[in-house]
């Protein structure tokens, strides 16, 4: 049996809601960071399923280009996250984010 | 694609996201994540698209690499991953909300398929970037170098934070040695069999 887009589409979904539920559930915003992206990367598997599982022809990669994009999304979505994270951590010494969102900092 | 690499390939996927979501030790998710984004990178190789695979795994890794080496160098930053709290009791809740969308997810794929059917490209993705999508090559460059600003200028240390921590460990220290100095005198106290601070002998 051949590996088709719809492998990959079903694939991104799972990881997209995994990544999702990680978000919504995590409370350590660390840990929130990191279910973010695993959410991201849920496009990047699409994308390049999508791209090169198709029915052949010769168009340039564009899902590439688009795949290439979200992973760079990614990495300025994890750098300031992470970043947000440290310092709200120097502020309070809290590491929930439940309790950081009454709290002042 | 060989079908049964991929499924294995999926089934490591889905087990490491969810190693990343559920484990409670930030370390260990940190690691599933590093795992994963390891097999995402051989998954897109297997695919054919190389050269994302390459772009996952050196940001990916690179990334996690960096947020380790500066939760390793700041011994007060430890503790902020040491600590993960436990999940919500509405956990639920959210797998519900999660769940909804990936369904949501799989038919606006079911729905759109026909339109995603590009095809595999001869054009190299380095050509495409470069003469074809420059705008979106030269945003996504802009992005990163706001992200890695931005995130330097948030995790900067100000003059006062600095001397605030340099206060706080030298505390630390000095009460360490007290307390070392407390306990080396009660157990000099004890050898010799005289009375200790707390009425023992």
């Amino acid at each position: 049996m051949n590996v088709g887009p719809g492998h990959f589409a079903v694939l991104s979904a799972i990881v997209f809601a995994l990544g999702l539920y990680g978000v919504l559930s995590r409370r350590n915003p660390l840990g929130v960071v990191m279910s973010l992206w695993v959410l991201f990367s849920a496009p990047v598997i699409a994308l390049v399923g999508f791209t090169h599982t198709g029915l052949g022809g010769s168009q340039p990669p564009v899902g590439d280009a688009l795949a290439f994009f979200a992973i760079v999304a990614v990495a300025a979505e994890g750098g300031l996250g992470v970043a947000l994270a440290l310092l709200l951590w120097r502020r309070s010494h809290n590491a929930d984010g439940d309790e950081l969102v009454e709290a002042d900092v | 694609m060989n079908s049964i690499a991929f499924y294995l390939l999926a089934a490591l996927v889905v087990a490491g996201s969810g190693a990343v979501v559920v484990l409670p030790r930030l370390r260990d998710a940190g690691f599933a994540l590093v795992a994963t984004a390891v097999v995402i990178a051989i998954l897109s190789a297997a695919a054919g698209a190389d050269a994302v695979a390459v772009t996952e795994f050196v940001i990916v890794v690179g990334s996690v690499a960096a947020t380790w080496a500066v939760l390793r160098r700041d011994s007060s930053y430890r503790e902020s991953a040491r600590s993960s709290p436990r999940l919500p009791r509405r956990s639920w809740l959210a797998a519900v909300v999660a769940a909804l969308l990936g369904l949501l997810l799989l038919a606006v794929f079911a729905v759109s398929s026909d339109a995603w059917h590009i095809g595999s490209g001869t054009a190299s993705l380095i050509s495409v970037l470069h003469y074809r999508a420059v705008y979106a090559f030269m945003l996504a460059v802009l992005l990163a170098a706001a992200g890695i600003g931005g995130a330097l200028l948030l995790g900067r240390l100000s003059h006062d934070e600095r001397e605030t921590d340099r206060a706080v460990e030298s505390r630390r220290q000095r009460e360490e040695r007290e307390r070392r100095r407390r306990e080396d005198r009660e157990a000099a106290r004890r050898q010799r069999g005289g009375p200790t601070r707390t009425g023992e002998r």
